[in-house]
C-alpha cells in the first residue's frame, strides 16, 4: 500500500522520527517512476530525506556527489529557501545511493530545483497548521521564518522542533505554495559556500582520508598497454607483503601506501600486450583522415550543403585535431572496501554511488542491497569518477583477504589509466556566394565512440541515466558489441549538429570508429571538442568574408537568441574594438551546452618564444537564473581554467599502445602564474534553467585561438595551441 | 629506525626508514591526513607543509631530513580555522574540491610569514609550485592579499597599544 501521506504527484512522503520528529522523503526529478517499476506498488523510496528532530536540528542529504561543484551549498539554497530556515544551520549529509546518484551532464540544480523547493514548502506548511491547530488560530495569521512559526497578533511562537511531532501526523500538501521570486532570501544569493571550512583546516574527508582499524592499502600494476593482461611476476616478497592478482593485474598489499609501493616497484612484471600494442595515437589520426574524407553518418541535413558548396562561388576547407585528453583530479583514483559479516562495505569518492555499488554487488555476488556506500568529499571529477574501475579493483580485491583494503592510484597510474576524452579529427568545408556571404557549412566529426565504450563496459552495471533513450535502446538492440563506423554516437557530434548560425545549407555528419582506449566523460564531453572546432571555423568565415567576428556572429544569430544576448554581453564588457595595449589582440567565442549559454573574449599577446600568453577573458552566462552567483561566478573561472590546461598545455598521446604522459611534468596543468584575469557577467533571463559545471570550457580555447589569429593572423586549428 | 620530530608543537617518535617520505609518516604513522596525496615527486604541492617555518614538498621529503626539526601541517597552522590565511580564505570562497587547499594555504602562509606585503609578483613566485585542478587560482591571489591587508591592520592595532 502506497503510505497515505505520499501525494498525489508522488513527489513526497512524510513519517515520524523516534523522539517526535518530522521527516519528509522526497522524490527527485526523473525517479518519479521508480517505485512503480522498481517496488510494485508496496514502497515508496526517497532519493533524499529532510529531517526535522525535536531538539530543533534540521538536516538533510543530497544525492549528488560534492565534486568542487557547490553542490552542497546550492541544493541547501533551494530547500531552505522554502522551509524559512537559515541555510548554514542545516547539516548536510550524503545519501546512501540507493537510487541513481550519478552527477553529469551538470544535471543537479536542474533536476532538484522544483522538488526541493517543493519539499520546502510542503514542511513549512506542515509545521505552520501544527502551529495555527495547536494555538487555535487561522494558519492565514502564522508566519514561518528563522525555522520557527510565530502568530504575530498574539505574540507566541514555537520552535520546528516543538512542532515536528504534531505535524508528522498531518498529511502532506499535494500543491504547497512556492514563494514567489520577490520573496527569496537565500536564492540568487551568494551565500558562502557550506564546505569551506573545513576545506581550510584539513579536516574535509575524502577517499583517501578513510582510517578503518587493520586497514590495508593496495597498489595495483596494471597492464601499459590497454587490454593486456598479467602473464607472470617475480621477485622478493616480504612477509608484510601480500601479491593478489585481479582482474586488472595484480594487486601489491601492505600496511600502508609506500611499503606497498616501494615493493611493487621492485617486482618484475611479465604482460600479455594483447592486440592493441601498436596502436598509437598518429595511427588513430591517420585512419581518421581517410575516413574523414567518406560521408559519415547523417545528423543534420538543412538544405542541400554538399551540391551548395559545389556550386558556390568560393569555398574553404580546414582540418581540426584534438587529442586525448585526461582528467587529472587532484585526489588519485581510490576506493577502501571491506567484506564482512555477509555485506560489502565501501567508502569512495564518486560521481555514481549508485554504480559503484551495483559493481560491488556483482562481484561479492550479493543483493545490492547488502552494499553499504559511504561517499566521501571527492577532490574533483570532470567526469572521471563516474566510472567505477577503481571500485571493482578494491572489492575484487576486499573479497579475497580478510581486510579492509584501500586500492590507490599513483599519479602515474592516474594519468596512464584514465577514460580518455577522445581523439578527435573534423573536416569542414564552406561556401561563399559572390558577396562572401556563406552560404553551406559542412562539418564531418570524426572519432572512436564514447557511448560504445561506456555502454560495453557498464552494460552489466548499468547504462548512465543520461544517455538519451534511442541510444540506449539502439545500442541494446545491437547486443552492445557492433559498434562499426555506420553508428554516430550522439556525443561525438553534440554542440556541432544544431549549428547556431543562420547559414541555409547545413550538413553534419559524424563516423564513430571501434574503440580500443577507454574513453570516458571529460567535463563538458562532445562539446568540449566542438565548442573549439565551430567557434573556430566560423571564426575564419567571417575572416573570408571580411566582417568583424564578433559583428559576424551577430548578424547570423537570431535576434533574440540567447546564443546573442551573451555575445553581445561579453563583447560588450571586454571593450570589444576599443584600442588595446600594444601586440595585444582579442578572441572571441560562444557556445551553448546543457541548457546554458556562454560567450568568451580572451585577449592575448604573443611572447618571444612564440609562446601564448592569455591575460584576461571576460565570460558572461546565461544559465536562466543563479541560484547562488558567487558559485555560478566560481565554476566559470574553474571551467575556464580547465580548458585552458587543453587549449594551452597538456594531451595525451599514444605510442605502441601506451600512453606516453604519466605526471605533470608532461601533462602540465596551467600553473597560478599563467591563470588570467577573469570576469564573469551573468546573464539573469530568467529562462529555464541550465547547467553550470560544464558549460564554461567549450568556448575558451577558440576564444584564445582567435584571439591568437587576431594577433598573428596564423590560424590555429590544433589543440593544444602551438605557434612554433 | 626511530626518528624524532616535532609536529606541530608536539614531540613524535616515528618508526620509519629514514627514506620514507614525510608525507606518509604523516599521513599514515600519525593520522594527520589534511597533507594530501596528489603527484608523489613534488610536481604540485599538495602534499606542502612547514619546515622550520619554510615550505617544503612532504611527498619528496625524505622523513630523515626532518629528524630533530620543526613541522608544521594544515592542523597546526590554528585550531579553529582562525590564521588570517583560512579566514581569507573562507571570506573569498577559495575552495572548490578542496582538495589542493592544504598545500595552498601553507603555501600562502609561508609567503606571508617571510612576506607581509608580498607584491602579485610575490605572489606569482611563491604560488606557481601549486597546482589546482578546479581553477581557484584568482580567488588564492585575492585571498593573500586579504589576508595581507589583516595582517597589517593587526599590526597596526598592535603598534597602537
Amino acid at each position: 500500500m502506497i503510505d497515505p501521506g505520499l501525494t498525489r504527484r508522488g513527489f513526497l512522503v512524510a513519517s515520524s522520527l523516534a523522539g517526535g520528529g518530522l521527516a519528509l522523503g522526497v522524490s527527485l526529478g526523473r525517479s518519479q517512476a521508480a517505485p512503480a517499476a522498481d517496488a510494485g506498488d508496496t514502497a515508496f523510496a526517497p532519493d533524499v530525506w529532510i529531517r526535522i528532530e525535536s531538539d530543533n536540528r534540521i538536516s538533510f542529504q543530497i544525492d549528488r556527489a560534492e565534486i568542487g561543484q557547490g553542490v552542497m551549498t546550492a541544493l541547501t539554497q533551494l530547500l531552505a529557501e522554502e522551509l524559512e530556515v537559515d541555510p548554514t544551520s542545516v547539516e548536510v549529509g550524503f545519501a546512501p545511493g540507493d537510487k541513481m546518484q550519478m552527477v553529469g551532464g551538470s544535471s543537479s540544480i536542474r533536476r532538484s530545483w522544483e522538488p526541493l523547493r517543493r519539499a520546502g514548502a510542503a514542511a513549512r506548511e506542515m509545521l505552520v497548521r501544527a502551529a495555527a491547530e495547536g494555538w487555535g488560530v487561522p494558519e492565514a495569521e502564522c508566519v514561518a521564518s528563522g525555522a520557527q512559526v510565530r502568530h504575530p497578533a498574539s505574540g507566541r511562537s514555537a520552535s520546528y522542533g516543538e512542532l515536528a511531532a504534531r505535524a508528522a501526523t498531518y498529511p502532506v500538501p499535494e500543491e504547497p505554495k512556492l514563494k514567489e521570486p520577490a520573496e527569496w532570501k537565500t536564492i540568487g544569493q551568494p551565500l558562502p559556500r557550506l564546505d569551506a571550512r573545513s576545506k581550510v583546516d584539513g579536516s574535509a574527508q575524502f577517499g583517501i582520508d578513510v582510517e578503518l582499524s587493520g586497514l590495508r592499502t593496495a597498489v595495483v600494476l596494471r597492464s601499459p598497454v590497454f587490454g593486456g593482461t598479467l602473464a607472470g611476476y617475480s621477485g622478493e616478497l616480504p612477509d608484510d607483503v601480500t601479491a593478489v592478482e585481479i582482474s586488472s593485474g595484480l594487486a601489491v598489499v601492505a600496511d600502508g601506501y609506500w611499503r606497498a609501493r616501494q615493493v611493487a616497484d621492485g617486482l618484475e612484471v611479465e604482460w600479455d600486450e594483447g592486440e592493441h600494442a601498436s596502436l598509437s595515437s598518429a595511427s588513430m589520426t591517420d585512419a581518421f583522415r581517410e575516413l574523414a574524407l567518406e560521408r559519415g553518418k547523417s545528423l543534420t541535413d538543412e538544405g542541400d550543403a554538399i551540391g551548395e558548396l559545389e556550386r558556390s562561388a568560393s569555398s574553404i576547407e580546414a582540418i581540426y585535431e584534438l587529442p586525448f585528453q585526461a582528467h587529472a583530479t587532484m585526489e588519485p583514483q581510490n576506493c577502501t572496501a571491506w567484506v564482512h559479516d555477509g555485506i560489502c562495505e565501501i567508502w569512495v569518492p564518486t560521481q555514481n554511488l549508485n554504480g559503484a555499488r551495483r559493481a560491488a554487488a556483482k562481484i561479492c555476488e550479493i543483493d545490492t542491497e547488502r552494499v553499504v556506500a559511504h561517499q566521501t568529499m571527492a577532490g574533483g571529477g570532470f567526469g572521471r569518477r563516474a566510472e567505477v574501475d577503481f571500485v571493482s579493483e578494491a572489492v575484487e580485491l576486499a573479497n579475497k583477504i580478510d581486510a579492509p583494503v584501500r586500492v590507490l592510484f599513483s599519479r602515474e597510474d592516474d594519468i596512464q589509466h584514465d577514460y580518455y576524452r577522445p581523439l578527435t579529427y573534423h573536416r569542414l568545408r564552406a561556401g561563399f556566394d559572390a558577396e562572401g556571404q556563406p552560404t553551406s557549412w559542412c562539418h564531418h566529426v570524426v572519432g572512436p565512440s564514447l557511448i560504445a565504450d561506456i555502454a560495453s563496459r557498464s552494460a552489466a552495471i548499468y547504462l548512465p541515466a543520461w544517455v538519451p533513450g534511442p541510444v540506449v535502446r539502439g545500442l541494446r538492440a545491437l547486443g552492445l558489441s557492433v559498434i562499426g563506423s555506420w553508428i554516430a554516437d550522439p556525443t561525438t557530434a553534440e554542440g556541432a549538429r544544431e549549428l547556431p548560425y543562420e547559414i541555409a545549407n547545413v550538413c553534419v555528419e559524424a563516423t564513430s570508429t571501434g574503440r580500443a582506449v577507454p574513453l570516458g566523460f571529460w567535463r563538458s564531453v562532445g562539446h568540449s571538442h566542438n565548442g573549439f572546432v565551430v567557434e573556430g571555423f566560423i571564426d575564419e568565415l567571417a575572416a573570408v568574408a571580411g566582417v568583424d567576428p564578433f559583428e559576424f556572429r551577430r548578424r547570423l544569430l537570431g535576434e533574440h537568441s540567447r546564443n546573442r544576448g551573451v555575445l553581445e554581453l561579453a563583447a560588450e564588457r571586454a571593450g570589444w574594438g576599443n584600442p588595446l595595449p600594444a601586440g595585444h589582440a582579442l578572441g572571441i567565442a560562444q557556445h551553448e551546452s546543457f541548457g546554458s549559454f556562454v560567450a568568451q573574449v580572451a585577449e592575448v599577446s604573443i611572447g618571444d618564444a612564440q609562446e601564448i600568453h592569455v591575460h584576461r577573458v571576460v565570460c558572461a552566462v546565461d544559465c536562466g537564473r543563479a541560484i547562488n552567483p558567487d558559485i555560478v561566478t566560481a565554476q566559470m573561472e574553474g571551467a575556464i581554467a580547465f580548458g585552458l590546461t587543453a587549449a594551452l598545455k597538456s594531451e595525451i598521446t599514444l605510442e605502441r599502445g601506451r600512453v606516453v604522459q604519466s605526471n605533470f611534468h608532461d601533462f602540465p596543468l596551467l600553473r597560478f602564474n599563467e591563470m588570467p584575469e577573469v570576469e564573469v557577467h551573468i546573464l539573469e533571463s530568467g529562462a529555464e534553467l541550465g547547467g553550470i559545471g560544464e558549460v564554461g570550457t567549450p568556448p575558451i580555447a577558440s576564444a584564445v585561438a582567435n584571439a591568437v589569429y587576431a594577433a598573428t593572423g596564423k590560424r590555429l586549428r590544433k589543440l593544444p595551441l602551438r605557434l612554433s | 629506525m626511530a626518528i624524532r620530530l616535532n609536529v606541530n608543537g608536539v614531540e613524535r617518535s616515528v618508526e620509519a626508514t629514514a627514506d620514507t617520505p614525510l608525507l606518509w609518516v604523516l599521513r599514515e604513522d600519525l593520522r594527520l591526513t589534511g597533507t594530501k596525496f596528489s603527484c608523489g615527486r613534488g610536481f604540485c604541492g599538495a602534499c606542502t607543509v612547514h619546515l622550520d617555518g619554510q615550505p617544503v614538498r612532504s611527498c619528496s621529503l625524505p622523513v630523515g631530513a626532518a629528524e630533530g626539526k620543526n613541522v608544521t601541517t594544515i592542523e597546526g597552522l590554528s585550531s579553529d580555522a582562525s590564521h588570517p590565511v583560512q579566514t581569507a580564505w573562507i571570506a573569498e570562497n577559495v575552495p572548490q574540491c578542496g582538495y589542493c587547499q592544504s598545500g595552498q594555504i601553507m603555501s600562502a602562509a609561508a609567503l606571508l610569514a617571510n612576506n607581509p606585503r608580498p607584491s602579485d609578483a610575490d605572489i606569482d613566485t611563491a604560488m606557481s609550485g601549486n597546482l589546482c585542478r578546479c581553477g581557484t587560482y584568482i580567488r588564492v591571489r585575492r585571498a593573500i592579499h586579504r589576508a595581507a591587508d589583516q595582517l597589517a591592520e593587526s599590526a597596526e592595532r598592535g603598534g597602537e597599544r
